[in-house]
């Protein structure tokens, strides 16, 4: 056999071997990809991507599924793979609320987010039990998402209070952790 | 027999090849091809001297050889095919370990049925549900109702796709019966491997129940199966 054709038998069985790799272990090529899996490997979604985001460990993924909203997360491995994260499902959306939420963390990693339902809300503000407070006046369609970091694991990053103001800067949405 | 010149002149070929893996193979094609000549002049009587020099002057110019055979064993290509043979052996070993490890874990694990003593059974009923949620398969095999009053679910799943992990074994349903009970409380244990054997265990199962029901609607996902509890060949 020639060298070309050695080097084509070895170029499709790599691509086959590759396949089955990636598949056994999980890694996908992108993100997304890695996302549409996950759901799909859980039985949840598909779901519409409403935003992406970075964070040092890979991306997060806002989306909503029929009455669900969700935030996955996919991470980055071995340089140029996507793996499942974790928090693939979401939490089912009360209406009745003028915004729902929910929020949760993974090692240092913390994130809040949720879906507007009373359209006069133009700012959301959060505060963590530190005192630090982050306010986000653009949402993603009707979503939003906040993320911090932590320096340490204790409580003082966790989230206290979220409050949703309208044009006039009147509270119309207050909860409290 | 020293054969300087002919050893002079492999060097002077060689150095022209730019592919080290093939520089032996060439090397030895050129040599026993000079030595067939040398042998050739000798039984034409010629002294091994002139017969070496003669071989020699045969092969021809060892700087066009080189080029030409340099030309033919392309560094580049052999590269790639060195590179390509290594990078095969390399996911082939991973292969073996990420899908045929898991292979061998599904063909050799336990079945769960045989931790219950048979003296604890009340009943044992032998079912043959399949349901399939998105790509998995679950095929729900036994109930073992024991002298605790666990109901014991045994189940086989495998997805048919490989997703990756992802999705718990453990998460059938919601498990109920006819009398409206619906039971949390229990334990859960999967086997592992490509074809895992599971087992759903839930504690204080009403022995007065006709039917155990395991009821799975999640994310607009739905499966309903029915299992009667008075037909198992030790069940009064």
């Amino acid at each position: 056999m020639s060298r070309n054709k050695k080097i084509i038998k070895n170029i499709v069985i790599l691509i086959i071997l590759f396949f089955v790799f990636s598949k056994a272990t999980g890694l996908y090529l992108t993100p997304l990809s890695a996302h549409e899996n996950s759901e799909r490997s859980i039985h949840y979604g598909p779901s519409e991507v409403i935003h992406i985001e970075d964070f040092d460990r890979g991306k997060y993924i806002l989306c909503k599924y029929d009455k669900w909203v969700s935030c996955n997360t996919v991470k980055r491995e071995l340089f140029f793979f996507w793996r499942f994260g974790s928090q693939v499902t979401g939490f089912e959306n009360d209406k009745a609320k003028a915004l729902d939420y929910t929020w949760g963390m993974s090692y240092e990693n913390y994130k809040l987010y949720g879906i507007i339902n009373d359209d006069k809300i133009r700012k959301i503000q959060i505060t963590l039990n530190n005192g630090e407070v982050f306010t986000e006046t653009e949402f993603y369609e009707d979503l939003f998402l906040f993320t911090w970091k932590a320096d340490n694991d204790d409580q003082s990053w966790y989230f206290n209070n979220i409050k949703g103001y309208d044009s006039n800067n009147n509270i119309v949405f207050e909860d409290e952790y | 027999m020293p054969l300087d010149k002919v050893d002079k002149f492999l060097e002077n070929v060689l150095s022209y090849i730019k592919f080290p893996f093939v520089k032996d193979d060439i090397k030895f094609e050129l040599e026993s091809h000079i030595l067939d000549r040398i042998n050739y002049y000798m039984e034409q009587g010629y002294d091994s001297e002139k017969a070496e020099e003669l071989s020699i002057k045969d092969m021809g110019d060892p700087k066009e050889i080189g080029i030409l055979l340099n030309k033919q064993h392309n560094p580049f290509l052999g590269w790639i095919l060195k590179i390509t043979n290594g990078m095969v052996i390399f996911f082939v070993i991973l292969s073996i370990y990420f899908v045929g490890v898991p292979l061998v874990i599904s063909i050799f694990s336990r079945n769960p049925i045989k931790d219950i003593p048979k003296e604890n059974i009340v009943y044992k009923i032998d079912t043959d549900e399949k349901v399939k949620i998105d790509d998995t398969v679950i095929r729900f095999t036994n109930v073992v109702y024991d002298k605790n009053g666990d109901m014991n679910i045994f189940y086989e799943c495998y997805d048919t796709k490989f997703w990756g992990r992802g999705w718990s074994s453990s998460a059938i349903g919601d498990i109920m019966d006819d009398l409206g009970n619906t039971y949390f409380a229990g334990s859960a244990y999967s086997g592992g491997g490509i074809r895992t054997k599971c087992k759903r265990t839930v504690s204080d199962f009403s022995k007065e129940a006709d039917t155990l029901i395991i009821n799975y609607d999640y994310y607009n996902r739905k499966y309903r199966v029915e299992i009667p509890l008075k037909v198992g060949d030790t069940n009064e």
